[in-house]
């Protein structure tokens, strides 16, 4: 009981921090915590059911289930390339506004793409060669 | 049978390697005809086997030849036919239309066709772990193809894209942990039997567990209050992605979401689609009504669009409608090939005009005294093919699609009638939309010229083009013209399909409204509408629609906001459901 509550208080503390900072870096330490979080619980919902590594020899009962952990192999992989490319995604929006202020950021692309008043929406001017 | 089963797949993914190829040898430039020829090469598996599945005969192949039930097991059923048929097809008519680009590297192709392989492969699995992996391939092929223009605003919008998915996904994976403890298998068919028979205990726990996949996939899918990704995404994506992100990728999802429902055979669930449909489709349409942003008011068209479907979903699953589930399939069908060709049209007169903006559009086409309907005839009748289909007039599949989803929620009179009014809406819009290929306007600003010189080579006028544009028109005019075949094959399809055996009094009666909707009521109705949405035009053109419409573009929701939102819903839906 004790594990469990553990482990969602951390997949709560990633969403927190996903959710309310503002810092574009900081959502995706968040989505770290949240995908660890969700690791620890699959791993330890399989160890429920016995305590041994599960390599099946001869004579070995008693052994975890391993699909969960198997799961979890993949789900570490696509949470590398989704931290990858979000802090990608950071840098360059960093480079190009100089924060990353998630409110300040969406305010100034907003005032990019849709001037106040009658001055053009600029957003061919900036492209560059997508390679 | 295996064979073409894994070619549909496999194909994709074989084109993606060979564009990484060309990337490192660039002599080779083999990207272009590889992606076409895997895209035609699946669509040729897939209709090779289509008799099969209409037999009821699946093509079934389990990964890595493990036992069936250990191992992740593929099937072609009738909805994954269905859905196969749609992003493949409308896949080619983007990939056609890519080709005009030349600033389309391997790369790009490369990352669209893992998009397609993702998006193929998500329809054809059964496990519902294996359905996150392949939502988060095409997911992150999605959102490196949204940022592919890297202005700041399509970086936003692939940050954002990425992190509310994430979120979602993260819901979703506890919810699929939770369903491992209650049915001990990720294979949905054997899900759907263990909470079938489940006590009451043991359903609670999988109803929260049905409540986190649903929001989980219908983030991906884009309804109220989980859309705010939408419009930034498909907004900035370049246009043939547009297309189909709009057209296919939210339909994946939906797919994915009705075999969920069927599983979860719960009539609670029915009804609270049936109303958050309807309130979606009536929300966004407002919305896109006050748009000027072309590419934006086209995006909040698609949640609108969903929203119809969801509905008729709803009411299949609450088996209040005859032929609800058949309805909404159907308007899935045609919405994926006219949103598609709507996005690919504008993506024309973007490139030619230089300008997203509808009311700067004008002022540039007045500039070079010629309407954009005379210098792109092709363009113009394709587009009035698509506008006339979104908004329900015959003889094109949006009428036929559109009178079966009316028909499968007319049970319910609220819903039916807000479903109606957003009708009304969608007519306006397209009547604003519409107007820049024939407005003379006034002058323009005098930067227009130039401006549009610079983005005009982008799109070289090309074959492809017309291709593609045809080809997505002349379905949807098909579809049209033969409402019964279309009935009747989606109705066919539904029936092969595994999982709908509990949902059979729903789908399988063949209601005339649905196959034959061209009656003198049905075509009066519409006409009705059509004369609301001219009126409605009028309305929002005058100055106090103006200044109304003024208040629905000013907010923006931001990340953080519709993170919370994500949230909030899934309390509510929670609530209402347990």
């Amino acid at each position: 009981m004790v594990v469990l509550i553990l482990e969602v208080a951390l997949i709560l503390v990633g969403l927190y921090a996903t959710i309310v900072l503002r810092s574009l870096i900081k959502k995706v330490i968040g989505l770290g915590i949240v995908n660890s979080g969700i690791v620890i619980l699959f791993v330890e919902f399989g160890s429920h059911t016995g305590s041994r590594a599960p390599i099946l020899v001869e004579g070995i009962t008693d052994v975890v289930d391993p699909v969960p952990q198997a799961l979890m192999l993949t789900a570490i992989v696509i949470g590398i390339a989704l931290t990858s490319l979000a802090l990608v995604f950071a840098y360059r929006l960093h480079e190009r506004y100089g924060t990353l202020d998630i409110g300040e950021i969406e305010h100034l692309s907003r005032a990019e793409l849709e001037p106040p008043d009658k001055a053009h929406p600029d957003q061919g001017g900036h492209e560059e060669a997508s390679e | 049978m295996t064979l073409p089963l894994t070619t549909v797949l496999v194909l994709p993914l074989l084109a993606a390697l060979a564009s990484l190829l060309e990337k490192s040898v660039p002599r080779l430039a083999v990207s272009r005809p590889a992606s076409l020829v895997a895209v035609a090469g699946a669509m040729a598996a897939a209709a090779f086997l289509s008799p099969h599945v209409f037999a009821a005969d699946f093509p079934t192949m389990v990964v890595g030849g493990f036992p069936s039930g250990v191992g992740i097991t593929l099937r072609l059923d009738g909805i994954a036919l269905f859905g196969v048929g749609i992003v493949l097809t409308v896949s080619l008519s983007a990939l056609l239309f890519s080709f005009a680009d030349i600033r389309f590297g391997p790369l790009y192709y490369f990352f669209f066709m893992v998009m397609v392989a993702g998006m193929v492969g998500a329809i054809l699995t059964t496990d519902i772990f294996n359905l996150f992996v392949f939502l988060e391939m095409f997911g992150i092929a999605a959102y490196i193809l949204v940022a592919w223009s890297r202005t700041g605003h399509a970086l936003i919008a692939g940050y954002k894209y990425l992190v509310m998915s994430s979120v979602a996904m993260a819901f979703y994976l506890v919810g699929v942990l939770l369903l491992y403890r209650v049915a001990g298998s990720f294979e949905l068919d054997r899900i759907a039997e263990v909470v079938a028979t489940a006590d009451d205990r043991t359903r609670r726990l999988s109803t929260v567990a049905f409540i986190l996949l649903a929001i989980g996939i219908g983030t991906r899918t884009a309804f109220v209050p989980y859309h705010t990704w939408l419009p930034d995404a498909h907004a900035s994506a370049p246009h043939p992605v547009s297309a189909v992100l709009s057209g296919v990728m939210i339909k994946v999802s939906f797919l994915a979401l009705l075999r969920l429902l069927f599983a979860a055979s719960d009539a609670r669930f029915g009804a609270v689609f049936l109303w958050l449909g309807a309130g979606t489709a009536v929300a966004a349409v407002v919305v896109a009504l006050a748009q000027f942003d072309m590419k934006r008011l086209l995006a909040y068209h698609s949640i609108s669009q969903m929203g119809y479907m969801l509905a008729a979903l709803g009411a299949a699953a609450a088996l209040s409608g005859k032929g609800a589930a058949a309805a909404s399939l159907m308007h899935a069908g045609s919405h994926a090939l006219f949103k598609s060709l709507l996005f690919l049209c504008i993506g024309m007169v973007i490139a030619t005009s230089g300008e997203r903006d509808l009311r700067k559009v004008v002022g540039t086409t007045a500039a070079r005294s010629a309407r954009l309907a005379r210098r792109m005839p092709i363009v113009f009748a394709c587009f009035l093919i698509g506008a006339l289909a979104i908004a329900g007039m015959p003889p094109l599949s949006g009428y036929v699609s559109k009178k079966a989803v009316l028909y499968a929620t007319h049970n319910v009179p609220v819903a039916y009638w807000m479903l109606q009014a957003a009708g009304v809406g969608t007519v306006a819009s397209f009547i604003k939309l519409g107007s820049v290929f024939l407005a003379r306007g006034s002058a323009g600003p005098s930067d227009a010229g130039d401006r549009s010189e610079l983005t005009r080579d982008r799109y070289l006028p090309s074959p492809f083009v017309a291709v593609a544009l045809l080809l997505l028109a002349g379905a949807t005019l098909l579809l049209g013209v033969a409402p019964g075949r279309f009935a009747a094959t989606v109705e066919a399809l539904l029936a092969a399909s595994a999982p709908t055996r509990s949902f059979a009094a729903s789908t399988s009666a063949s209601a005339p409204a649905i196959s034959a909707p061209y009656t003198l009521n049905a075509l009066a109705e519409t006409a009705i509408v059509l004369a609301a949405g001219v009126l409605l035009t009028f309305g929002v053109r005058s100055r106090a629609g103006y200044r109304i419409t003024a208040l629905l573009r000013a907010p923006r929701v931001g990340l953080n906001a519709a993170l919370v939102l994500m949230v909030a819903g899934f309390l509510v839906f929670y609530l209402v459901t347990v």
